[in-house]
């Protein structure tokens, strides 16, 4: 049988109660030394007694138990958190498809962007396809009137289109460098560069290329590009096929660090 | 699979993607240590409250930083809930200011300590000794004596060395049996008593 000195007894004589159970030998040998030692019988006693007050307390409080609205509000908060979590996700893709989306739509833009810019430098600005091509947007304008429903439709998804669902006519008056939150605060309740165009143009609101809190745009520039109407059936948006030919002009905005925030597509 | 019998960790990972159920398994299953823990802390139901919703605010904002390479997950429940009750305890050390000039609370026969085991009075008289404690006392007697934590559960707890538990616990007991007056004329529980 282990016999336990005085100094050692003291140290260990609340384990020795604890583990009583899990080590019987130890505390037998314990119960012998205080058969001999009236100060480690004391010690043993109190610690004994401690055990049982201790005891007695951890059951009392087991009998009180959380306060049942305590999970009713946190599970409120959970279905709050996860709603706000979706809410704050563009669309109803789920986040990998999205990513994707975006990192297709920044590609092509980029893509033309570049391709744009290089030629527009080569070829200096020709004046003459300039009016080409405002002849050629007025003849598509009249059409667009004359038919009543705006073709472009077919191209945006519709939450790009303004919540009327007819597509915004845009004004001149463009501020090219101006930050999102100038342009917000500049016209409070509406959407940052929503209004911003060439005189008679026709376009959609623009369209986040990205999530603004994953990426913050605090000025830029807007380019205009254009797209093989092609290339947005890959990034899964809706087109008529009879036209897939055919390309579409876009303004794209562009950060100040040369990513694409956002879109819009102009008739 | 019942969300009952799924692991800690595989229910926070489900919480992490939404799972409502799994987040309410999860609560129902450590709540209650949550809840005692941190009253049994501050001596403060409302204190209890607040840091038990935090506690699982957290849980709920950010599941994903439990890292079970870095420990259990009640070692970590227990650690964020110290935090805060300490937090919270500083914020109102009122709470805690329950002992006399001395620190020594009504002296009790170890006998009639027996005999009242049972009674509230008893069970009060042993929180108050417990509330009088220096906070770092009073947390490794409350998770291990009260919580039923090993040392070594209440080391990670508590981001200590297992001997600063056993030190602080020694501590702390004999502070306890001190207070509550049993460490002078306790019986013993051996065939001959000391004469
Ligand atoms: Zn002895």
């Amino acid at each position: 049988m282990l016999r336990l000195r005085c100094k050692k007894f003291a140290s260990s004589v609340h384990d020795l109660v604890r583990n009583r159970p899990a080590d019987a030998e130890r505390f037998e040998a314990a119960l012998a030394h205080a058969a001999e030692c009236a100060e480690c019988a004391r010690r043993l006693a109190s610690a004994q007694a401690l055990a049982l007050a201790l005891h007695g307390l951890a059951v009392e409080d087991e009998r009180d138990g959380v306060p049942e609205e305590l999970e009713r509000d946190l599970v409120i908060a959970f279905r709050q958190h996860f709603a706000s979590k979706e809410r704050v996700a563009i669309g109803s893709l789920p986040a990998r498809a999205r990513s994707l989306r975006y990192a297709w739509l920044l590609a092509v833009c980029a893509l033309f962007v570049t391709g744009l810019l290089i030629a527009y430098r080569q070829s200096g600005s020709n004046r003459s396809q300039s009016v080409q091509d405002e002849r050629a947007a007025r003849a598509e304008r009249h059409e667009l009137r004359a038919s009543g429903s705006p073709a472009i439709e077919s191209v945006v998804p519709e939450k790009a289109v303004s919540k009327k669902g007819s597509l915004n006519v845009v004004r001149k008056g463009v501020r090219r460098g101006e930050s999102l939150r100038q342009r917000r605060e500049r016209a409070p309740g509406r959407r940052a560069i929503d209004g911003d165009s060439i005189a008679g143009e026709i376009a959609t609101e623009f369209i986040p290329l990205v999530p603004p809190e994953l990426l913050p745009f605090e000025s830029g520039q807007i380019v205009r590009v254009e797209l093989p109407r092609a290339a947005l059936v890959s990034l899964g948006w809706p087109i008529n096929a009879e036209r897939s030919g055919e390309w579409v002009r876009a303004d794209v905005v562009i950060g100040a660090d040369g990513l694409a925030r956002a879109v819009r597509f102009v008739r | 699979m019942a969300a009952e019998i799924l692991s800690d960790q595989d229910l926070l990972r489900r919480m992490a993607a939404g799972d409502e159920e799994a987040f309410v398994t999860l609560y129902r299953r450590w709540s209650g240590c949550v809840y005692r823990f941190a009253r049994q802390m501050s001596g403060s139901t409302s204190i209890a409250e607040d840091v038990t919703q935090d506690v699982f605010l957290a849980l709920i904002r950010e599941a994903e930083r439990f890292d079970a390479d870095r420990g259990s997950f009640p070692a970590y429940l227990y650690g964020m809930t110290r935090n805060l009750v300490r937090r919270a305890i500083e914020r109102a050390s009122s709470f805690v200011t329950m002992q006399d000039g001395d620190g020594a609370l009504d002296q009790v026969e170890a006998g009639d300590l027996f005999a009242e085991m049972e009674r509230a009075e008893t069970v009060a008289r042993v929180r108050r000794a417990i509330l009088a404690l220096p906070v770092h006392y009073r947390e490794v007697v409350i998770l291990c004596d009260l919580h039923g934590m090993s040392y070594a559960e209440a080391a990670a707890a508590l981001g200590c060395a297992v001997g600063t538990i056993r030190s602080r616990l020694n501590r702390a007991r004999a502070l306890l049996s001190e207070r509550l007056g049993s460490s002078t004329s306790a019986p013993v529980e051996t065939k001959r008593c000391y004469a």
